[in-house]
């Protein structure tokens, strides 16, 4: 079972940060660290700590959303090695409801998420997108899917709960 | 936060003293920790509570009840402190001793 | 067929299913907790873990919700009182009962959603809100006490609701050095802490209404968590001004402290 559980301080700080307009990219992108604790039957996710992107580390190509240079992963892998976190990818789709991943998400993450699973293999990683009012993951790591899997339980925790579940 | 300089002095009694903080307060977490002679068993797990906590200016936990030549009174008993599990016995350290000097301060107890 | 929660529809389309959903620790099943256990059961909580290792006593009987006298001649535990009075009210509950102190049990706590404590201790709490903060758990914490004022008996007690990024007991005041010492120094000290029946289901009511909200935000919750006291001789409940004093985010449990511990 894999639980991944946020802040509401640190959902808002992050919905906030990634609405804020770029000069040429149509979305933002940050990476939030986890630390990671067991379960008596599987992992819990925490996450203690959001980095934006830099402005200057995007990358001009209307094609897709955002488009970010390199230095951006290796400095989130640099950071999961020196702090021993699970780190995850995370955008805004702007609008309310339950967001889902987009093709061109998946494939992405396809591509991202073997960096840090094999950078630290006894670590989940993984990709959150947010809406305005909701949130979606999805998460990688050794013992799982290529292609991810679903957190069974996902909540934001602050005055308003927010839980998702995933049934079988 | 403990100083450098103190949790080098805690090394010489404990190599392995690493600390963390939890509520406000510092510990110092000091592994396989060498007990006094006559203690069974002679070393175990503690954690020095270097802040006021439940009653007490400073605090030795143990990672389990030990015997001593003058038995204790063990009025600490699972005390879940950063993920564990600790016990305790009653005993008045008073403040503004250096980390080592506490700790040695509480082991007297044990002597 | 009538839902068994129609009369609580005003909570939204969504709320049976986020009871249905959510995963509560009680902490404690004496007077206050028995009363938490029987109104979760109520309101179509399904999955419950039960922390308590004593049995029922006579002098339970005052005031432990479902207790009765063969659970006294028995030895009942508390925490198979309490799900024998849950399972009766809504037998697909799930309900998982832990004989002994949580600490004993303690990586089960962490994939609560709330834990909900109706322990007996200054102490006890302070343990319990540390790993709450560690893995984001909100905390409502509820307790009553009889002191003299005047040489007259003064019925007070507390709800509070503490949030992981909110203020922490700390710093609410209500965990505060001299409380604890006190209660150190009463250690060992003859007799029970007294307890009454009616001061224990108001504040254990207050609870239960502040997890529904929380849950399903009804009607909405304060940002930074909730402290009431209740005044046992005039029956108010009143919010503190300690949590309108409070730092909005909390001093001792800094955010980026979560999960295991890690020591440098």
């Amino acid at each position: 079972m894999i639980t991944l559980r946020i802040t509401n301080t640190l959902f808002c700080e992050m919905v906030g940060d990634l609405r804020r307009p770029h000069e040429h990219a149509h979305e933002r992108v940050g990476f939030i660290y986890c630390r990671q604790s067991t379960l008596r039957s599987g992992n819990l996710l925490l996450p203690y700590k959001y980095k934006p992107i830099r402005d200057d580390q995007y990358l001009e190509d209307h094609t897709v959303g955002a488009r970010f240079d390199g230095s951006c992963i290796r400095e989130a892998m640099q950071t999961a090695l020196t702090e021993g976190s699970s780190v995850f990818h995370v955008h805004l789709h702007e609008h309310k409801g339950q967001p889902r991943f987009s093709g061109i998400d998946r494939r992405e993450m396809q591509q991202i998420m073997p960096c840090f699973v094999n950078l630290r293999p006894d670590r989940l990683h993984g990709a959150l997108v947010l809406s305005l009012d909701s949130a979606f993951a999805r998460v990688w790591g050794t013992d799982l899917p290529p292609n991810g899997q679903t957190p069974d339980r996902l909540s934001v925790v602050g005055s308003r709960m927010k839980l998702w579940v995933t049934h079988d | 936060m403990v100083s450098a300089d103190n949790l080098q002095e805690l090394r010489s009694l404990c190599p392995d003293a690493k600390q963390a903080a939890e509520g406000g307060i510092d510990f110092v977490l000091l592994p396989g920790l060498n007990l006094p002679a006559g203690c069974s068993p002679p070393s175990t797990d503690c954690l020095l509570c270097l802040g006021p906590r439940d009653g007490y200016d400073s605090r030795l936990f143990f990672a389990q009840v030990v015997s001593s030549r003058e038995g204790r009174n063990w009025n600490g008993q699972n005390i879940r402190i950063l993920e564990r599990n600790w016990f305790a016995y009653s005993w008045r350290v008073p403040g503004g001793l250096r980390p080592i000097e506490t700790l040695i301060a509480h082991l007297q107890a044990l002597r | 067929m009538t839902d068994r929660y129609e009369r609580q529809s005003f909570l939204g389309r969504d709320a049976t299913q986020i009871f249905a959903n959510s995963v509560i620790a009680i902490v404690g099943l004496g007077g206050g907790g028995s009363h938490v256990a029987q109104q979760l059961a109520h309101i179509g909580f399904l999955n419950i873990r039960l922390y308590d290792g004593d049995t029922a006593e006579l002098s339970n009987l005052n005031r432990l919700i479902g207790a009765s006298v063969n659970d006294v001649e028995n030895g009942t535990k508390k925490i198979d009182i309490a799900r024998r009075l849950m399972l009766a009210v809504n037998p697909n509950m799930k309900i998982e009962t832990f004989a002994c102190e949580w600490q004993q049990q303690a990586q089960s706590i962490r994939d609560a959603d709330v834990i909900i404590s109706c322990v007996d201790s200054y102490a006890a709490r302070q343990d319990i809100e540390a790993t709450a903060r560690r893995f984001l758990i909100p905390l409502v914490d509820i307790g009553m006490d009889v002191h003299l004022v005047n040489g007259r008996p003064h019925i007070s007690g507390q709800v509070i609701l503490s949030l992981p990024d909110g203020p922490c007991m700390k710093c609410l005041g209500f965990l505060n050095d001299q409380a604890l010492q006190q209660e150190a120094e009463k250690y060992g000290a003859a007799g029970g802490r007294p307890q009454v029946v009616w001061t224990n289901g108001v504040l254990a009511s207050i609870a239960v209404g502040l997890l529904v909200d929380l849950l399903t935000a009804w009607n909405g919750l304060p940002p930074n968590g909730q402290y009431l006291h209740f005044d046992g001789n005039t029956h108010e409940v009143s919010r503190s001004p300690r949590i309108q004093y409070a730092p909005p985010t909390c001093v001792h449990f800094p955010g980026d402290a979560v999960g295991e511990p890690v020591f440098q």
